[in-house]
């Protein structure tokens, strides 16, 4: 009760450490959006730089951008990542609007100067932790059979590696991979595998933005423990119609967009995979007759009511289906979002925004109509969030908001199917839970060199009866409350130069039942309940960041410590699908995982790409797992290298490359052996004791422009070469008897993909 | 080909499997490995039965993982298995050292619980370590009769159905086993066939299909008077997931639906204190059977 009371007290707390920063002088404030002048897409993360000062902003996830400045001349510099910069001259009496438009790479003529000035200010953000990914330098990344892969480009970031070979699954300094919060246009992507995690679920033709949160997770979000991938689609061409697509070796993809009336635009896009007409062409029959494939889409519709409000209508609907004439397996996501901008008065924007997502997946057997039965699970939420951005002064930019979040679990119901099917019908009940968040943060510049960052997160998880165990049907039968304190200090040792700190806490209210490292389509999401506490992680940063050469290059270092209470995992040979009580089956221990992260990345000129390095460490130990002593968790690779380089050869032709390297993932070995009914059964070393041998591998491509420049239809070829040395990366490692010397063991290892070839053709007019 | 029926894992196994034929682009290579020695364990595992046998034991110890010889048998144990006042000692086979086995035959009793009792010096420091095991007689199920049919799922397929009930447990689980003229088809640890009726709707088997026999696969070919015979074990929850757990860590798992490798788990407790450093692997368990025949024409 106590902890209770305290809460309001520390958010008006805030709210008043806020509110004395507020500037007592009397500012003007310039405000507008700032968007890519082609496609009139807003830019995300643009800078508006005050020249010659320190002070200056960001524009958010909606291309707005306010700075609040006493009356006076100025040069307001506007820039984004691989785009030309635009200096403007302005005399500051009054409130005033400023939209501005940029044009990507290249000179743009008129009456703007051209300026080397602030290409990229990572040094002097008020953050760390975080990288951002534009839709083109994903596109650059040789991909798995020509896919371009928003995921698969992530994993090569410092801090980040993939879960197993080919696996969109991913871990964030050492965390599990169901501990990565993805949201696309704000909603949450449950399953962002497609094909058993080979590919994700994202479609790179309709993705505008990508932000991937290490640490130093804002305030409005939360939920999981180790990351934040923040994916944002485009909102459509509001200038022209235009349409992109591709054909490539598995799937075929088409993307069109355009303005509809003066205020509105949007943009549908869509991807099929074809792997199974191939099958139509087999010799066996029932090979002929199988399903094999994925598909994906996704529409967005904006539209401009008035300068100051603005609505967002967007979906996603994807879904993968398998089957054989006797079996089969489907499972999708549904996400949609509909958001409403409105700006209160330039200092107060505000964001409304309702949403869905849904995951589930469903399989059928029928080897006989005695014996045929189907099995579906899944999970609902439906939200409602309320944020607001207020920018009091040019030092002071708070965000504070509210959130709501219902979640319905789908354990599981199936059984027989038809009359004669001699399998009862299952219903496992249904659980319901309800998330509330009130969150403040306030980011604010002292003296121009040391930039603060506070705010708090107060988040409630309560479960609601499902009318059975003598609970009445939605009563609230458990509550949790937790406090989410968010700090980050950056200290500019000069323009080029700064050190950064930072401390967050996350919390997991709802997690993966997941025996397998890599994650499945068939696991299962639970929640926190009485037998079930909430997860919770502290993670400490510090870290160095640097631009080098008119920030054509940019260096970090950053050192990183998290602590981990109530991590959850399963114990030896847990029962975790159609289980009613899946509490018997978890363990709960501790964790913790530390490590340094180097990055040098070149932004500028025809060669670029980046160079990262990981030193890391993640240890668990848990009740009842390895005998209670710590033992490696299996994100635990002390090795990590990602070299990626895009070179422009000519004006036609582009190759791209690069190079990952990684320790062996952490395994449980063998050790001894028995014989049971003729067999020899494994006695183990300790939990992940041993390591499988360290992964590495080189990916090329190499696109050629086919059609001239300045032509209406652009159209290229690019040719990928995955795993080009044929490093046969072990997958798993299988141990086996010799069919004619059954006392005799040996080690096989299952490698899956050595030297892809792929050809993609892509086009847009 | 064996069918199990009902089990949600098997349908997993088999939609893994199909996934696997359909999504993997897998290739296979030997490796050299190199482990530790793990400390030898002490392996008991053995069962009795419904039929009238001399039932056994094996007693065995532990090997390192790439060892090339059979296993290490331990002799000069002390064992016997005791049923209430009933207790049949068990001597150690003098053709075959580290197998015990009753001097007489005997049947086990549906309903009885069965306790394994074993004394031996396993690590030699002169002191006798004390095992125990207790396994509970299950029902067994009912057959009334078995049908050969060709099968929809395969031209290849010769389908086996049976007609019966299974015992009125709230949930019963079983293995199968198939005989083709007195030869056991699924002989091996990974062709045993386990079940539960733990989804079924009814306990009555009214033409269940419950194997396969492949026509193409020479062992499996059938000829007119072939002897078929179907044979049904009622086991216990506990031997069941050992065996399910033997076939699963002795296969491997793959990453996508395997969990982390484990040791099995096992009935066989000691009695010595805690801190005894002797570690047990195996199972000792009890089960009914119940078998039909029928000749092939």
């Amino acid at each position: 009760m106590q902890h209770k009371k305290q809460i309001p007290a520390l958010l008006l707390l805030l709210l008043f450490c806020a509110q004395n920063l507020l500037g007592q002088e009397k500012n003007f404030t310039i405000s507008g959006t700032i968007k890519d002048r082609h496609s009139g897409e807003d830019l995300i993360g643009a800078e508006v730089l005050v020249a010659g000062t320190h002070t200056g902003a960001v524009s958010n996830a909606y291309g707005y951008y306010v700075l609040s400045l006493p009356q006076g001349n100025y040069t307001l510099v506007f820039s984004y990542l691989g785009y030309v910069p635009k200096e403007i001259n302005l005399s500051l009496t009054a409130n005033a609007k400023q939209d501005v438009t940029l044009v990507e790479g290249g000179v743009e003529l008129g009456e703007v100067v051209i300026s080397a000035e602030q290409k990229n200010n990572r040094p002097g953000k008020a953050e760390m932790s975080t990288e951002k990914l534009s839709a083109k330098s994903i596109k650059s990344v040789p991909a798995l059979m020509g896919e371009v892969d928003v995921i698969k480009a992530v994993q090569l970031l410092p801090g980040v590696q993939a879960t197993s070979e080919g696996s969109s699954g991913f871990s964030v300094r050492g965390g599990g991979h169901d501990q990565n919060l993805v949201l696309l246009d704000e909603a949450t992507v449950y399953n962002a595998s497609h094909l058993m995690g080979f590919f994700s679920v994202f479609n790179n033709d309709a993705i505008k933005d990508v932000t991937l949160y290490k640490g130093d997770i804002p305030a409005s979000f939360g939920g999981r423990l180790s990351s934040l991938l923040d994916i944002r689609s485009k909102d459509g061409n509001n200038q022209r119609y235009t349409a992109t697509g591709g054909i490539g070796l598995i799937s075929s993809r088409l993307t069109a967009e355009g303005p509809v009336g003066d205020k509105a635009s949007a943009i549908v896009s869509a991807r099929r995979t074809y792997a199974d007409m191939f099958l139509f062409f087999a010799r066996e029959e029932n090979l002929r007759n199988s399903t094999l494939y994925f598909y994906d889409m996704n529409a967005k519709v904006n539209y401009r009511i008035d300068p100051n409000n603005r609505l967002y209508l967007a979906g996603y609907l994807g879904r993968d289906k398998f089957g054989m004439r006797y079996a089969g397996m489907a499972f999708g996501n549904k996400t949609g979002t509909l958001r409403w901008n409105h700006i209160f008065s330039p200092l107060l924007f505000s964001n409304f925004t309702l949403m869905a997502s849904s995951y589930d997946y469903y399989l059928r057997s029928e080897i006989s109509s005695q014996l045929s039965q189907e099995f579906e699970s899944g999970l609902e939420d439906y939200a409602f969030k309320a944020d607001f951005s207020y920018h009091p002064n040019p030092a002071n930019h708070l965000k504070f908001g509210y959130h709501f979040v219902f979640h319905t679990f789908l354990p599981g119901e199936g059984g027989g199917i038809g009359e004669e099917s001699i399998a009862g019908r299952i219903a496992m009940d249904r659980e319901f839970a309800m998330e509330n968040v009130l969150y403040l943060a306030n980011e604010t510049d002292i003296a121009g060199k040391l930039r603060l960052k506070y705010g708090l997160r107060f988040s409630t998880f309560q479960n609601i009866a499902n009318g059975q165990e003598h609970q009445p049907k939605g009563s609230i039968y458990h509550h949790f409350e937790r406090l989410e304190p968010r700090a980050g200090l950056v200290y500019l040792l000069n323009t080029d130069q700064s050190v950064k700190a930072g401390y967050t806490r996350t919390v997991q209210y709802i997690q993966l039942a997941s025996n397998s490292s890599a994650g499945s389509p068939l696991d299962l999401w639970f929640q926190a309940s009485p037998d079930v506490k909430p997860q919770l992680c502290d993670q400490f940063t510090v870290g160095y960041f640097r631009n080098f050469a008119y920030d054509a290059y940019e260096f970090s270092a950053e050192a990183y410590y998290k602590d981990m209470r109530h991590v959850v995992d399963f114990k030896d040979h847990a029962r975790l699908l159609i289980n009613n009580d899946l509490t018997g089956e978890l363990r709960f221990g501790q964790g913790y995982s530390c490590g340094l992260e180097l990055m040098l990345r070149k932004t500028d000129g025809p060669l670029n790409g980046w160079i990262g390095y990981t030193l890391s460490q993640s240890r668990r130990r848990i009740d009842d797992i390895n005998q209670g002593r710590w033992y490696r968790s299996p994100y635990d690779k002390p090795h990590n290298i990602s070299i990626v380089g895009t070179y422009e050869i000519t004006p036609r032709w582009s190759a791209s490359a690069n190079w990952v390297y990684a320790s062996g993932t952490p395994v449980t070995y063998p050790t001894g052996r028995f014989q049971i009914e003729d067999s020899y059964v494994p006695v183990y070393s300790g939990r992940n004791e041993y390591r499988y041998p360290a992964y590495h591998r080189l990916d090329l491509s190499l696109t050629l422009q086919l059609s001239k420049p300045g032509k209406p239809f652009r159209h290229e070829l690019n040719l990928s070469l995955y795993n080009a040395y044929g490093r046969k990366n072990a997958w798993t490692i299988l141990f086996r008897q010799e069919d004619d010397q059954p006392d005799v063991s040996y080690a096989e290892k299952i490698y899956l993909f050595t030297f892809i070839p792929s050809l993609t053709w892509n086009f847009s007019f | 080909m064996e069918l199990q029926f009902l089990i949600p894992r098997r349908l997993l196994a088999g939609v893994c499997a199909l996934v696997t034929f359909f999504g993997l682009w897998g290739c296979e290579e030997r490796i050299r490995i190199h482990t530790d020695a793990s400390s030898p364990r002490l392996v008991i595992y053995g069962y009795i039965t419904t039929d009238t046998l001399c039932h056994g034991i094996w007693i065995t110890r532990s090997s390192d993982y790439f060892s090339t010889g059979k296993p290490q048998p331990v002799s000069g144990a002390v064992a016997c298995i005791r049923s209430g006042e009933e207790i049949h000692s068990l001597s150690e086979n003098a053709s075959g050292p580290g197998y015990y086995r009753m001097e007489t035959p005997a049947a086990g009793r549906v309903g009885e619980t069965y306790t394994l009792e074993v004394s031996l010096d396993f690590d030699g420091d002169g002191e006798t370590e004390t095992y125990q095991a207790v396994s509970f007689l299950p029902p067994p199920a009912r057959l009334d009769s078995i049908a050969l049919v060709p099968s929809l799922l395969s031209e290849y397929f010769m389908e086996t159905l049976i007609w019966g009930r299974l015992p009125d447990e709230e949930i019963n689980y079983f293995s199968m086993h198939f005989y083709l003229n007195d030869t056991l088809l699924n002989d091996s640890l990974q062709g045993f066939s386990l079940s539960s009726d733990e989804f079924l709707n009814s306990k009555e088997l009214r033409g269940l299909p419950a194997f396969y026999l492949n026509q193409r696969r020479k062992s499996e070919v059938l000829l007119a008077g072939d002897r078929i015979t179907f044979q049904m074990e009622s086991i216990t929850r506990e031997y069941s997931d050992f065996i399910s757990q033997a076939q699963s860590e002795s296969r491997g798992a793959m990453p996508l639906f395997g969990g982390p490798p484990a040791n099995l788990e096992t009935n066989i407790r000691s009695l010595q204190p805690s801190s005894s450093q002797i570690g047990v692997s195996g199972f000792f368990t009890a089960y009914s059977k119940a078998r039909i025949s029928m000749i092939y024409r």
